[in-house]
């Protein structure tokens, strides 16, 4: 900034004149030299020594020299006869001394006002901008000892004071002026710059200060009176007024030269300009406030928009490409980054993704209220698991009914919780693509039933067998039939209508865990299915893998029970198979435990099942009887000790074992059996009759 | 419950909701209003507890997706409610739980949102939103011409109890906030109290908050005035 300054002549005469008041004050012993201009009714100080700042006042004691008509020289000194003969002396010099004087105190004030104003203040863009605004006029301005600043509320009309300088905040936060009330309103409307140095003029225009406002400004005044003296001035931008500023002097000789208000006139737009500057970058601190505020949420948005985007994207391709639901479980996760698992209703997985062994589904978890809430409004739920892990569970929704479970296990911490909506989103594709998986496999339970049906009632035709072909039942294979019977609470925690479903589901697992061929339906009250094999397999390869199959089925988590036949040649050959499996059954309705029985492996029981019952028990009487009799009366376990006998073939040390008795008991019950029977165990005859009878009654017994 | 209206008035940012239901005080539970943030208005099963917490996810700067996502995470009767979250854009982000009685639905609109359940029909929500376009003036006055609007139609279906207007400008200051808890016509009733008493502090808002934040009574300031103007 370029301070304006007068010619060089000019500022040459200034220091010499200051250089000759100095000079006075040293050869005349001056204790105290002042010049002093008369302005209204008061004396205004522009030049004097020692230094000093707001002289309001004449010294008492000392004396004084009018100097044209209205510049004062007052002076303190012992030789004041001398001095004043000196002043008479150079009369003609003493108005250019004061004129000099002036003009070095009008460049003062310039120079500190306009270093206040382009310092700190320029700099301000906080909340103390007004404060410092206002201190800087009043201690750059003579004659100024407290100030206000005020500001127009737009939304009420009313000046409110926004500072306060000499005043106190308490009251002065009270006092709001109609835009021409007082000194501020009518600066504020006329947009003029007023100056009131006498009592009087000050009085006329604080006329229209409303009582209230007055006391109020009497009681925020530290000086506790109304001013002597005031000077008020618009704060200006664009031509429209946006404030006013008052100052005002409480001393008695206080007021503003013309020189100041000539000094401050000059500052006034670069004030307003001030106030522009800082309202714009309070408006631009706002708007970039606003913008980051928009950026963000733009941002957030947008990213959640591309993200639903994409997956919808992922999955329409899906869906055009007759893709599966690992492909949509894989775009599901590739989205949410977070372990997701597929369950049919019956819990069964269908596809995961991002898991690992910690992500099974907690106990009991088809019980628990959040599964079937979820079930029962098809809405999803959240399970807490741990503090920090939570398990989303989505229900898969298929004609109208829960078909599945897509869970994922998210860390609530971290989750995205607008990635829901996309999981959800996901889970109705996973529904229509089960949907359409669920209808193929009906469509070949319903075929294969159909089948089934017409090889057991030989009505089978050549439509039939081209079904078959399509069903990939080739003639030469070898087959055979698995009957399956379920409780209706067969699985636990499996509702009742799904009981059927989860066996069929559960057999269909197991045989491909160990790799065989079959199709499973519902058919006259039991689940059937078609085992089939290569013609070609070997004969111990497929045994093996009913082996293993056996064995699964006995890790079924339910009650079942489930036969199966013998191997036939040809699928429309299967109703041996078929009769098998169901003697198969019986005998374990008859055995009461265990779950599966395989032709193959049952031994004499077939036999039996197919011999005369009555025929059966005659013969055992006939063998047994009297043992069965002799152990009734007495209370003994002959009979026992013979089962266990027969059942280790014979191994006396076994047999021992097994009934925790000395070899010598043992001895003695043989022969106690041989002598109620009459017969020798040694004999193969009787031997054989006694296995066969012991083995009858087993089977009787069940 | 019944139905709702939420609106940011484009013209002064103000925030506003109105509320009518057949259970009584409904305006003590919803909606939630923050000046320059937004609005949490929750019925069906309401959870007042809703409001404050949206509240606060949206001064922490999210969205009214954002938050409603978030909110639904947090709240297991969700499927109970309906919810509508506002936020500082005037964006809404709206959800009907399955749970709530038929008829039920929303629209999301330009700067306002209407939600409703247990209505005679849903012609009621589109009366209310139309309204609140159709109609200039005032947010408070929009709003309670939609209400007005949605009352003629049909409204709950069980009947009417209770009504509540909210409009805020400034925070800690209220400026339209209204309530009817129990009346054979609590929107009506809830019109006449807004018009009768609108000129006491309403349209005098900013002069009573200079007041309040001065310390003077904006009464003394009228008499004074009035004694100025002889």
């Amino acid at each position: 900034m370029t301070i304006r300054t007068r010619n060089q002549k000019q500022q040459d005469n200034r220091h010499f004149v200051t250089a000759t008041l100095h000079n006075w004050c040293s050869r005349f012993a001056l204790t105290h030299l002042s010049l002093w201009e008369q302005v209204g009714d008061r004396k205004h100080c522009i030049w004097a020594f020692p230094q000093q700042d707001n002289i309001a006042a004449l010294p008492k004691k000392a004396d004084c020299v009018s100097v044209a008509d209205h510049f004062l020289l007052v002076f303190d000194t012992e030789k004041t006869a001398v001095f004043r003969d000196y002043l008479q002396q150079c009369r003609t010099f003493l108005p250019v001394c004061f004129e000099a004087a002036l003009a070095l105190e009008k460049r003062s004030v310039e120079e500190k006002l306009w270093l206040g104003l382009s310092g700190e203040v320029l700099n301000d863009v906080d909340d103390s901008f007004y404060t410092k605004l206002l201190d800087t006029l009043i201690t750059g301005l003579p004659g100024a000892e407290a100030g206000l600043l005020l500001l127009n509320n737009e939304r009420t009309s009313k000046l409110v004071i926004e500072s306060g300088s000499g005043f106190d905040h308490e009251y002065y936060q009270r006092i709001q002026l109609s835009s021409d009330e007082s000194l501020a309103g009518t600066a504020f409307s006329k947009q003029e710059l007023l100056v009131y140095n006498t009592k009087t003029a000050l009085q006329q225009a604080m006329a229209s200060l409303s009582p209230k406002n007055r006391d109020y400004l009497i009681q925020a005044a530290q000086w506790k009176r109304m001013p002597s003296t005031a000077l008020a001035f618009p704060i200006i931008n664009n031509q429209q007024s946006f404030g006013a500023v008052v100052l005002f002097g409480f001393s008695d000789g206080s007021c503003f030269s013309p020189e100041i208000v000539d000094t401050l006139q000059n500052v006034l737009n670069y004030i307003s300009l001030l106030y522009g500057r800082y309202k714009n970058q309070r408006e631009a601190k706002k708007t970039k406030r606003e913008l980051d505020i928009t950026y963000r949420a733009l941002r957030t948005e947008h990213s959640q928009l591309r993200k639903t985007l994409d997956l919808y994207n992922i999955l329409t391709a899906l869906s055009r490409n007759n893709k599966g639901i690992n492909e949509i479980m894989s775009a599901m996760y590739s989205t949410a980054h977070t372990p997701i698992v597929y369950y049919d209703e019956l819990l069964f997985p269908i596809a995961s993704c991002g898991t690992s062994a910690q992500h099974v589904l907690p106990d009991h978890f088809l019980k628990t209220r959040e599964a079937r809430y979820s079930v029962r409004v098809k809405k999803w739920q959240l399970l807490k698991l741990t503090e920090d892990e939570l398990l989303l569970i989505i229900p898969v929704v298929g004609a109208e009914r829960v078909i599945g479970f897509l869970c994922a296990w998210i860390n609530k911490n971290t989750f995205n919780d607008s990635d829901r909506t996309l999981l959800e989103y996901s889970a109705s594709f996973l529904g229509l693509e089960s949907m359409k998986r669920q209808a193929v496999e009906q469509t070949k339970r319903q075929l294969f039933g159909d089948i089934f049906d017409q090889v057991l009632s030989n009505t089978f035709n050549e439509n039939m067998l081209q079904q078959a072909k399509n069903l990939d039942l080739n003639e030469k294979d070898l087959y055979t039939v698995l009957i399956c019977e379920y409780t209706q609470t067969a699985t636990p925690g499996i509702q009742e209508q799904f009981a059927s479903e989860a066996c069929m589901k559960w057999l269909e697992q197991a045989l491909k865990e160990v790799t065989i061929k079959g199709l499973v339906a519902h058919r006259r009250g039991a689940i059937v299915a078609f085992l089939s094999f290569p013609s070609d397999a070997e004969k111990r390869t497929i045994d093996s893998k009913l082996t293993r199959f056996s064995t699964r089925i006995n890790q079924f988590p339910g009650a079942i029970k489930v036969g199966i036949g013998r191997l036939e040649e040809g699928f429309i050959r299967i109703n041996q198979s078929y009769n098998d499996a169901r003697q198969c059954i019986r005998l374990l309705k008859k055995k009461k435990s265990g779950k599966v029985y395989r032709f193959s492996s049952g031994g004499i029981d077939h036999l039996l099942m197919n011999h005369d019952p009555d025929e059966l028990k005659l013969f055992v009487e006939d063998h047994l009887g009297l043992l069965l009799e002799y152990d009734a009366r007495k209370h003994k376990e002959l009979l026992k000790t013979l089962l266990v006998y027969l059942e280790h073939n014979r191994n006396l040390q076994e047999t021992t074992e097994a009934l925790t008795i000395h070899h010598n008991t043992l001895y003695y019950r043989i022969n106690q059996i041989e002598s109620i029977l009459s017969v020798k165990l040694s004999h193969s005859e009787d031997w054989m009759n006694l296995a066969m009878a012991c083995r009858i009654y087993q089977f009787l017994q069940g | 419950m019944t139905y709702s209206i939420v609106a940011k008035c484009k013209e002064t940012g103000y925030f506003g909701a109105a509320v009518t239901s057949c259970f009584p005080g409904i305006g003590a539970y919803s909606p939630t209003i923050k000046a320059n943030i937004g609005i949490i208005a929750s019925q069906g099963w309401v959870n007042p507890t809703l409001g404050p917490i949206g509240i606060k996810y949206l001064e922490a700067g999210k969205t009214a997706n954002e938050t409603l996502n978030t909110l639904l995470m947090k709240d297991p009767g969700r499927e109970l409610r309906q919810l509508i979250v506002m936020d500082h854009f005037g964006n809404s982000a709206v959800y009907t739980g399955v749970e709530n009685d038929d008829a039920k639905g929303h629209i999301i609109g330009d700067q306002f949102a209407v939600q409703g359940n247990i209505l005679t029909s849903l012609d009621v929500l589109y009366a209310v939103a139309e309204t609140f376009e159709r109609t200039n003036g005032p947010l408070q006055e929009r709003l309670l011409a939609a209400m007005l609007a949605g009352d003629k139609i049909g409204g709950d279906a069980r009947g009417k109890q209770a009504a509540a207007i909210k409009v805020v400008a400034e925070e800690g200051f209220p400026y339209v906030d209204f309530r009817v808890d129990d009346s054979a016509e609590p929107i009506q009733e809830l019109n006449a109290i807004y018009k009768n008493n609108k000129h006491v502090l309403i349209d005098e808002y900013y002069e009573w908050i200079d007041a309040v934040r001065a310390g003077v009574k904006l009464q003394d300031r009228q008499a004074a005035m009035k004694k100025e103007r002889g």
